[in-house]
């Protein structure tokens, strides 16, 4: 009930933006018109509810900045299935056209090889896109060949991809970095961050609800903000029953002595 | 393939360009080697009326229903297909992952105690960084992203460095051990086999 009510009756909690969200913000405002971008939201459905908020709106500020975005994934055989049918239709595109801004070149299986074949020859390793149409005929196609072509690498995904896209991309290339995870993984992921690979980092849900705030289009992520804060105090409340009633029980066993 | 990493020669890099590609085409028929083998096994099971077999039909009918409705033109942008996949798919799993809730609100309840020092620390950081992750947190007090952003940038940072630096140094020594031959699991022989 405490997660359900407050989509019925939102209580308008404030949701103040961290320095985090910012970062990934501000790295991609800073992207010229024009800038190929690859976005890969790299994950299973079963994140989505997360990860999906996420990625709909740093979609929506990409749009809105006019980059080119190619869209790929090398780890998960649904992922880009997810891009195209629950985040893509819920992102505002008018004014834009598939292969001239952005396009969606599908699922390589590999992980690690996949990646390094897509870094190093883009045009050798994907020959068509996700609806099967030759590379040829899609106009955007013609201005990459490595992964040097790309401005930026945007990531939202979970596990050790983190690590892996770095290797393969940033390491050897030295394409700008910013990503987005589950709240459980940000602790895993930070390190990466102090240590200047990546350039930002989004914390689950929550940064999603902030990166609507900054981007002034409101969706999931902001109507899901209330029920995360109070999902959270109910945790932290049973946390205070459950010690309540242990230390209770140690005084009463202690007194009974 | 390491070779292109260290050294910028066109004729190897060109070669492992085209083993790379090659993994990936290979890979990807695992993947369908993969449903190949779970049909077979899933069979055998409905034929031999194994315990459970009726959750092989539901099994069988669901991933063949998806596949060949993916395989309708205009292909993965069928209706159909469409409805199964964001109707079905993403929503299934979606409430599988979140039958966590439950299991980590018994565990908030059964577990977080300050039995020992030790826990109580883990208590104490707990409770401030689950309050830092939650909208309301920096809202009612600005100590929770304070104390919370130290926990994630000092502790945690230098637990994760560590892990970080070991499973590196355990990976490169793993990988030693295959390359001398002293560690062939991988080929299917048990350690301390063949001399190794």
């Amino acid at each position: 009930m405490s997660l359900m009510a407050p989509f019925l009756l939102p209580l308008g909690l404030p949701v103040p933006v961290t320095q985090s969200t910012r970062a990934v913000y501000d790295t991609i405002e800073s992207v010229p018109a024009g800038s190929k971008v690859l976005f890969c939201w790299d994950t299973t459905s079963g994140v989505y509810a997360e990860l999906g908020p996420q990625g709909i709106a740093v979609l929506q500020h990409l749009v809105s900045k006019s980059a080119k975005i190619y869209a790929v994934g090398f780890a998960n055989e649904e992922s880009q299935t997810l891009v195209e049918m629950q985040m893509r239709p819920k992102v505002d595109m008018s004014g834009k056209k598939y292969g001239e801004d952005y396009v969606n070149l599908g699922f390589y299986a590999g992980t690690e090889v996949s990646m390094a074949a897509f870094a190093s020859d883009v045009q050798k390793l994907v020959r068509k896109d996700y609806y099967g149409t030759p590379v040829e005929s899609i106009p955007m196609m013609k201005q990459v060949s490595t992964a040097r072509d790309f401005s930026l690498l945007v990531l939202i995904a979970g596990g050790e991809q983190m690590a892996t896209y770095l290797r393969q991309f940033h390491a050897p290339y030295k394409i700008k970095f910013v990503a987005g995870t589950q709240a459980v993984l940000y602790p895993t992921w930070l390190p990466y961050v102090s240590s200047g690979q990546v350039a930002g980092l989004l914390n689950g849900l929550v940064a999603a609800a902030e990166y609507e705030i900054l981007i002034r289009k409101f969706g999931v992520g902001v109507a899901s903000a209330d029920a995360l804060s109070m999902s959270h105090l109910l945790i932290v409340a049973f946390i205070a029953l459950g010690n309540m009633g242990y230390f209770y029980d140690r005084s009463r066993k202690g007194g009974a002595k | 393939m390491l070779f292109p990493y260290y050294f910028g020669v066109p004729a190897i890099e060109k070669i492992s360009s085209n083993l790379q590609n090659w993994t990936v085409v290979l890979l990807a028929f695992a993947l369908a080697y993969g449903v190949l083998s779970m049909s077979i096994i899933h069979v055998r099971k409905i034929s031999e009326k194994k315990d459970g077999w009726q959750y092989s039909v539901a099994l069988l009918v669901s991933m063949f229903g998806i596949m060949i409705t993916g395989f309708i033109p205009p292909l993965l942008s069928h209706r159909t297909f469409q409805w199964i996949f964001n109707s079905m798919q993403v929503r299934l799993s979606v409430a599988v992952y979140a039958l966590l809730a439950p299991y980590i609100a018994s565990a908030a309840y059964r577990a977080f105690r300050a039995r020992s020092l030790d826990a109580m620390l883990m208590l104490v950081a707990a409770f401030f960084t689950m309050m830092m992750n939650a909208p309301i947190g920096g809202s009612l007090w600005q100590g929770f992203n304070v104390v919370g952003g130290w926990i994630y940038s000092t502790p945690n940072m230098a637990v994760q460095r560590g892990i970080l630096i070991g499973i590196a140094v355990g990976t490169v020594a793993q990988g030693l051990r295959i390359f001398a031959g002293f560690e062939r699991s991988h080929l299917g022989e048990e350690r301390g086999e063949g001399g190794g």
